[in-house]
């Protein structure tokens, strides 16, 4: 029976692909940003799935790619990374409120 | 029919928005008792549970969610409802389904703006403790909205 893919299954999809596709290219450093790319869409996905840990698993996992970027020399790539936690950044604060922070502090 | 039918409209009132299904859903799941009924022998996961405890802690999902949906509720229900909310969708359970879900994830990501409360989701550890808090000020909102709540 064929599926319909709507966007979040596309965010999915791609992500696995991207981030296999990462994992080949593991021994060319710059390739690695693939696999970053596949995380950030999956941790897209996992967002607004509302599986908070998985998604955080990924940033985790974009962090670390960044970061052994930078140890190793690649400077360009790894800020081009830390752009990808940039918008995951953002979107998070746009899908969160200041009226929560609001409500715990009536709350104490 | 389905051997459950959740009254939905019982528990927060008007339903205008694909938001405020969602929230009713979270509400229905996450904060009755029955539904949260794991503990106790070998049997820790209830088959009404939403919540799946792995090694102490809940794994909440809208792919859950809409699994569950799908076992407690029949799909005319479903779509009558989509349908009084202004969606249109598919004849076939598969289609409703994934037209369920799709919603359901787009509406996630603006949950917290209408619903603040729904950010307690989000604490990683201990999962079950925002789970409380969430279900502590929904409780307090639906009794609000109802002009039971006296401060």
């Amino acid at each position: 029976m064929s599926r319909r893919i709507d966007f979040f299954t596309f965010l999915k999809y791609t992500g696995i692909a991207l981030s296999l596709l990462g994992l080949l290219f593991i021994i060319k450093p710059s390739m690695i940003i693939v696999m970053a790319l596949g995380f950030f869409f999956l941790s897209l996905y996992y967002l607004a799935d509302m599986s908070y840990t998985r998604s955080l698993m990924f940033v985790t996992g974009i962090t670390i790619i960044s970061l052994a970027l930078y140890i190793i020399g690649d400077a360009f790539h790894s800020l081009l990374t830390m752009f990808l936690l940039f918008f995951l950044l953002v979107i998070n604060l746009w899908t969160e409120e200041t009226k929560t922070r609001r409500i715990e502090r009536k709350k104490r | 029919m389905k051997e459950r039918e959740i009254e939905i409209e019982v528990i927060t009132g008007d339903i205008v928005r694909i938001q405020d299904l969602l929230y009713t859903f979270l509400v229905a799941y996450l904060c009755n008792n029955e539904y949260r009924s794991w503990g106790g022998g070998k049997r820790s996961v209830s088959r009404f549970s939403l919540i799946k405890i792995t090694k102490g802690s809940p794994a909440i999902s809208v792919s859950r969610l809409v699994d569950n949906i799908f076992r407690d509720m029949s799909p005319d229900v479903i779509k009558d409802v989509l349908d009084t909310l202004g969606y249109d969708v598919d004849n076939n359970e598969r289609g409703l389904r994934d037209s369920l879900m799709f919603y359901f994830r787009a509406a996630s990501l603006t949950l917290p703006i209408l619903y603040p409360e729904t950010k307690f989701l989000k604490i990683i550890y201990p999962k079950s403790k925002g789970v409380e808090l969430f279900c502590e000020y929904a409780i307090k909102r639906i009794l609000a909205e109802e002009g039971l709540l006296y401060e």
